[in-house]
């Protein structure tokens, strides 16, 4: 070595292809709203399929009977009574709970607000049943257990609601899974264009590489490593927005009692995490394997 | 990154040109009939008035280009059924030195001159010693990390020069490799030039300076309207001019 290069302090390479542009700034933007609202979806999507299981788990375990009674209420809360002894000696009954005035008023709460019912409102003569899920008895057996009684019941075993909630998170599971599927393409298009424009703009450089010998994979590959770089960066803030949002979104329902109507708890559960965990992956290796793609290509049609 | 010395070659030129033409649109042929064969370690000057088509010939021994017709082999490889992956291969074998310098703006002259050897994926300090060297050699020491941008004509030509032969190529094309530099300059990257031919590099470069090629005294390849002569001497082509 000669004693002038000796002398030389330590030497670091610049990136081949140059850092900071300002298209790269509007490119991470646009990619980190796309990561926060897929994440948003995800997140919906499992919340709402998670408040479907919860309405039919706790549907499955529990019936209604409604008896067909006179309107004097001395008659009413004998009939009541009745299948009330009556549904508890069945088996796989485990509680049958007569629903009277005051119980007909907190089920009525939302529409009726607080405070007593209306004298004049006509009430139906309810029984609400919880059944043993593991050894349930079918409705026509509770049926055939009152009618003995000398009562004139209908039981609901709310299947018809169950199937109806089922068929609702389905659809749910569906749109969700298109509008990921929509935002990953809308990722894809926006990296691509962005691959483009950057080898169309940094073709000196394109060029420069090519003359002294560069395969295409190695220009291909510095593309690759920016576009992985910037996914996984808009990834992480996509994530973070999502977070933000979904917090936001559960204080506001909390605060306005939402959360009890329609999803029963609090959405943000260690599996979501993983899905926020997994974005900026996810959106990194769309963002390499799309600028693969669109190098590869432009750079076939360069010479 | 592949340095394909296992790409075959036989044991004849490293350039052969063949019945070659090239055509630009519908125009006259910028190149017509060139037959032409560079024998390993040779070194050429090539020589012609302005568009008598020696940057196009350049452009096809550096398979930057494919002729119209003819046949161009380099290192024994048909550049026209050659793969991309073959082409940019052979072209780590070749060292170019072009009229506008082709350097990047945003690297220092540091990494625009190892970027052929920084491709190769080798790590920067089994070739810095001989970067800076070569720098040193061609009087850019003091500007190894200044941006090419700030760089006179002059010195932009000596680190694109710098570029081309850091590689050791086996082929070396310079076009007008010393226009924008002074005599003495001129002279002692001639030298370069030479010192590289004689440790086996195949050289071939274009120039109006004719000065120059007297001094060396290698043979001469003139183009004139598309055509290639040979003569041994410049003598012999000056009597054309």
């Amino acid at each position: 070595m000669s004693e002038d290069v000796a002398k030389l302090g330590p030497r670091r390479h610049a990136p081949i292809l140059p850092r900071g542009e300002a298209r790269e700034g509007a490119l991470f933007m646009v990619m980190a709203i796309i990561c926060a609202l897929a994440c948003l979806s995800a997140l919906g999507a499992r919340a709402a399929y998670r408040a479907a299981d919860n309405w039919t788990a706790s549907l499955s375990g529990s019936m209604t009977v409604q008896l067909k009674t006179s309107e004097d209420p001395f008659e009413k809360a004998s009939a009541l009574q009745n299948a009330e002894d009556t549904l508890r000696r069945v088996p796989g009954v485990l509680k049958a709970k007569g629903v009277d005035k005051a119980r007909a008023g907190e089920l009525l709460e939302p529409w009726f607000g607080k405070g007593p019912l209306p004298d004049d409102l006509p009430l139906p003569s309810l029984v609400e049943v919880q059944v043993d899920p593991a050894a349930a008895p079918s409705p026509q057996k509770l049926e055939q257990a009152l009618r003995a009684a000398g009562l004139e019941p209908q039981v609901d075993d709310h299947k018809r609601w169950a199937g109806s909630v089922s068929n609702a998170a389905g659809a749910l599971r569906i749109g969700a899974l298109a509008i990921l599927t929509l935002l990953a393409a809308a990722a894809a298009a926006t990296v691509s264009f962005a691959a483009r424009a950057g080898l169309e703009a940094r073709r000196d450089i394109v060029e420069a590489l090519h003359l002294v010998g560069a395969q295409d994979r190695y220009i291909s590959r510095l593309f690759e490593h920016r576009f992985l770089g910037l996914g996984v960066r808009a990834g992480v803030i996509g994530a973070f927005l999502a977070i933000a949002g979904s917090l936001g979104l559960i204080f506001w329902l909390q605060k306005s009692g939402a959360t009890h109507l329609l999803l029963g708890e609090v959405p943000l559960k260690a599996a979501d995490f993983g899905i926020l965990a997994l974005t900026p992956l996810t959106a990194g290796l769309i963002g390499m394997a799309t600028a693969r793609l669109s190098v590869m290509a432009a750079l076939k049609k360069l010479d | 990154m592949d340095r394909v010395a296992d790409i075959s070659t036989d044991d004849g030129p490293v350039v052969r040109l063949n019945n070659v033409g090239v055509r630009y649109g519908r125009g006259l042929e910028a190149l017509s009939d060139v037959k032409l064969s560079l024998d390993p370690g040779s070194f050429h000057f090539l020589t012609g008035p302005s568009g008598a088509g020696k940057s196009t010939l350049l452009r096809l021994i550096y398979l930057a280009q494919k002729p119209t017709r003819g046949l161009v082999t380099v290192f024994g490889i048909d550049a026209a059924r050659a793969s991309r992956r073959t082409l940019a291969a052979l072209r780590q074998r070749i060292g170019v030195v072009f009229q506008d310098f082709h350097l990047l703006s945003h690297l220092s002259v540091f990494d625009n001159v190892a970027l052929p050897l920084r491709i190769g994926n080798a790590p920067l300090k089994s070739y810095r010693e001989d970067v800076e060297e070569l720098l040193t050699w061609v009087g850019l020491k003091e500007k190894m990390d200044a941006n090419p941008e700030t760089l006179s004509g002059g010195e932009r030509q000596r680190a694109a020069i710098a570029r081309a032969v850091v590689g050791k190529p086996e082929i070396i094309l310079a076009d007008e490799p010393t226009g924008n530099v002074d005599h003495e300059m001129a002279a002692r990257l001639m030298r370069l030039f030479v010192q590289l031919n004689k440790l086996g590099s195949t050289v071939v470069i274009a120039t109006h300076d004719l000065d120059l090629v007297r001094e060396i005294g290698a043979p001469v390849m003139r183009l004139e309207n598309g055509r290639l002569t040979i003569s041994a001497t410049v003598k012999d082509d000056a009597e054309t001019q």
